[in-house]
Parts: C-alpha cells; sequence; structure tokens
C-alpha cells in the first residue's frame, strides 16, 4: 500500500469502537511479549537461527490471522520512520547487528492490532485502543497466546523474557497521557518519581520530536509482573493512571479558579491560531493542541475536538507530512501543516 | 563469574545489555538475576529461591506494610523511600 493512503487515513485506533473514559487519555496499548520454546533469546542467535525463527513466526502469524507481512530490511528509511510514527515499531529501535533481515512487522485486518517479530523478543503483540478501556482488550489475542507448548514459559518465572522486566505475565501496559496543568505546575517530575516506585515510567510521548513533554504529553509505560494475572496487572495500571487523572483535573480547576481569565484567553488564542496559522512546525502544533484540548475539559469547545486532535497529532508528524505531499513541487512542511490542520478544524467553533 | 551453560551468556554480558541470552539464564543466574527480579517487578511478593533470617523477614514484612499504607494514603515521596528500603533489603539478602 503506498504511504500516501497509509497517511491519508486516521490512526487506526481511533475509530475502533467507543472511547473509554477521560479525554486525556489519547490511547492504550497492551503489548504481550513471547519466545518460541527450543531456541534461545534474540540477542544471542546466529543468524541461522533467526531464520528458523522468522519462519515460524510466520506460521504463527499466519495461524491468528495477521497475515500481512512486512520485512523490515526491505524499506527505505522514511518508511521505518513512517511506521514508527504510525506506532507500528518501537520509539527506540534495538539494533541487533546482522539480524535486521529478520525483523518483520505482521498486520491483519483490524489495523490497530499488529505484532514483530524480532524486536528484542520473537513475538511482540500489540492492541491498541482509544481511552482508558476498563479490563484488558479482548480474549482472542490472549487465549492464543497462552502457554501451551509454543512459548518459553517456567514457574515460578512466568513467560521467558529477554528483557526479564517484560518475564512473567508478558503484558505491558502503556497509554498516551494530556496532562497540561500538571506540567504547568512543574508537578511531573514529582509524579514521575511517584510512578517509578510503583513499576511505571512517565517518558515523553514521543521521543524522536521536541515538544511533547512541554506540552503535556506523556506516554505511561508499565513493566511486566510477575506472579500475578494479567487482569490484575491491567486493573493496578488502571488504578495508578486513574490517580494520575485525577491529581491532573484537580490541579486544571486549581488553575482555572486562579487564573480563570488567561486561562480562557490561552484556551481561545490557542484554537484561534490552529484554525488560522499559515505556518505551523511540529512543536508549535503540539503546543496550541494542548492548550485547545484544555480548552474542551474547561467546556469551551465541542467535546469531539480530541479526536480529530489526536488524529493530526499522529498524521502531522514530519515523515506523514512527507508522505501526503504528493505534489510538486512539494510544499514547505511547515506550510502544508498548518494547510491540513485549518482544513480540518474549519468546521468547529468555540461554543462561547 | 556466572555463565549460562545454554548459551554462555555471562551475568556481566546481562548487566550490561539488560537482556538474558535464553530460558536457561534464568536458572543459571539464579539468586542475582532474583534480587535484578525484585526490582524490576514492584508488585512481586514472591519467596524467592534463597533462604532469609526470620529477622529479616519480619523487617521486610514490616516495610511492606507501611509501603501499602503510604500508597493507600498516596504520599508519594514516602512511597519511593520505602521501595529503596525495601529494595535495599532484598539486596542484601540476595547477597548474603
Amino acid at each position: 500500500m503506498p504511504l500516501v493512503d497509509w497517511a491519508s487515513a486516521p490512526p487506526p485506533w481511533i475509530g475502533t469502537g467507543s472511547r473509554a473514559g477521560d479525554a486525556r487519555v489519547l490511547f492504550t496499548r497492551t503489548l504481550r511479549r513471547r519466545n518460541f520454546i527450543g531456541f534461545p533469546f534474540w540477542v544471542s542467535c546466529s543468524p541461522e537461527i533467526c531464520a528458523k525463527i522468522a519462519v515460524r513466526a510466520r506460521e504463527f502469524a499466519h495461524s491468528i490471522g495477521l497475515t500481512r507481512e512486512t520485512v523490515l530490511a526491505d524499506y527505505s528509511p522514511e518508511h521505518i520512520n513512517f511506521f514508527r510514527e504510525r506506532h507500528w515499531l518501537p520509539e527506540r529501535p534495538t539494533a541487533f547487528p546482522g539480524k535486521r533481515e529478520y525483523k518483520r512487522l505482521y498486520q491483519g485486518r483490524d489495523l490497530a492490532e499488529h505484532a514483530l517479530a524480532g524486536e528484542v523478543e520473537h513475538w511482540t503483540h500489540v492492541r491498541t485502543r482509544p481511552g482508558l478501556p476498563l479490563s484488558v482488550d479482548s480474549p482472542a489475542a490472549s487465549d492464543s497466546m497462552k502457554p501451551d507448548g509454543l512459548f518459553a514459559h517456567a514457574e515460578p518465572f512466568g513467560f521467558l523474557a529477554s528483557n526479564p522486566s517484560f518475564a512473567g505475565t508478558g503484558l505491558q501496559v502503556e497509554c498516551g497521557l494530556h496532562l497540561p496543568a500538571l506540567t504547568a505546575a512543574r508537578r511531573m517530575t514529582q509524579i514521575q518519581q511517584a510512578l517509578m516506585a510503583m513499576g511505571i515510567e512517565i517518558q515523553p510521548l514521543s521521543l524522536r520530536l521536541p515538544g511533547s513533554a512541554d506540552a503535556g504529553f506523556f506516554r505511561a509505560v508499565s513493566r511486566g509482573g510477575m506472579k500475578i494475572a494479567e487482569a490484575e496487572l491491567y486493573r493496578k495500571f488502571t488504578g495508578r493512571i486513574e490517580s494520575v487523572l485525577q491529581a491532573e483535573r484537580e490541579a486544571t480547576g486549581r488553575w482555572e479558579k486562579r487564573e480563570k481569565t488567561k486561562v480562557e484567553d490561552k484556551v481561545h488564542r490557542a484554537f484561534r491560531l490552529l484554525q488560522e496559522a499559515r505556518t505551523l512546525d511540529y512543536a508549535e502544533f503540539l503546543a496550541l493542541s494542548s492548550f485547545a484540548r484544555l480548552g474542551v475539559y474547561l467546556g469551551h469547545f465541542p467535546a469531539s475536538l480530541p479526536e480529530r486532535l489526536e488524529d493530526l497529532r499522529v498524521r502531522m508528524q514530519p515523515f506523514h507530512i512527507g508522505a501526503l505531499q504528493t505534489e510538486e513541487p512539494p510544499l514547505d512542511a511547515d506550510i502544508f501543516r498548518a494547510q491540513v490542520v485549518r482544513s480540518a478544524l474549519a468546521d468547529l467553533d468555540s461554543k462561547t | 563469574m556466572r555463565v549460562c551453560t545454554q548459551c554462555g551468556f555471562t551475568y556481566a554480558e546481562f548487566l550490561t545489555r539488560g537482556l538474558l541470552g535464553c530460558p536457561e539464564c534464568y536458572v543459571c543466574f539464579g539468586d542475582a538475576l532474583w534480587a535484578d527480579l525484585l526490582q524490576m517487578h514492584p508488585d512481586l511478593h514472591l519467596q524467592p529461591p534463597f533462604g532469609a533470617k526470620a529477622e529479616d523477614r519480619e523487617e521486610l514484612a514490616k516495610l511492606q506494610e507501611m509501603l501499602a499504607d503510604a500508597l493507600r494514603g498516596e504520599r508519594y515521596e514516602e512511597v519511593a523511600d520505602l521501595r529503596l528500603r525495601i529494595r535495599e533489603r532484598e539486596k542484601k539478602r540476595a547477597a548474603g
């Protein structure tokens, strides 16, 4: 499929069912990491063993309906960066010299679900959903990933992973968070330290592009869990995220109470700038969309705005912009970005 | 030096890369790896496969009770401090 078609479509998780809970949670991803039984982990495999694992991964992918195989080594750096922006590949690649040609991406009909073969673990199964669903995602994927002699599993450890922080359930949960009030109040370091002590790491939402953390966009990433069921691990994660969201709601309330007119000015100004800007770099887009989102939480803008901004957050990244520009000569990226954002938000108006 | 009998990976390599070489490494690296696992999995309340004196166990249990209380009260700085103290105790147990 040409990149322009991917880039024109909204991120697949946006359209998957009703979004759950607070709009401050952009998405929730579950990553299940497994290693096929009978092989060493990827880090210590010879290329010959990697080839065998790749065959095993393809068989497994086809058995669960992930029939579209992408051999990552066949793609240009532009494609690979595009895949990263699309959340199909991890933010930080792990280099295993001489093994790149065995790294594969598998997809099926549901584009919000994919799997990676050879990225640290033999098999990483990823599902992305909008918002913060109350329970761990559908059992369809997890049933096929239970211990049945296919994956390395041993008591008392659980699923055995090359990175032992993923051992046990093999489940890692992560979600995108928008926390503008805590960021403005300079409380994120305190929140980061507290969550780290509970096994949740808070990172900027994008590690490749500047501006996420300053705009209040973060990614909360759990470790795996041993001697704990998937559902319990997920419940603990969501409980801890909910306490962060509660702190954000309280901080928002205090901010609005203290500087009502200033906050209103910021959010309306940001919204209008997004609708009118003639040039927009990505960091500025993030900063403005952060205030526009804040305006939704405070009741100034329609509830449909966060979904459009989430779509733009993904599609306005540099390699998406590159893919979307089909005309020759291409426009300056910032001018083109402003044009797309203006057109996406043109029909929206503030409530007040 | 701890070496995996299956894949030849050493514990030092694990400390450098953060990755294990094969499933057998979990067994070969034994109690040293357990100490790391206890750090990586904050929810892990599992008796590790090495002994512990009764007084150490009591002290750990007391610290874990205090931690649970601090978590309930959302006293995050105290949580971080208690986690650190528990990890230090676990490391001592593993070493000794």
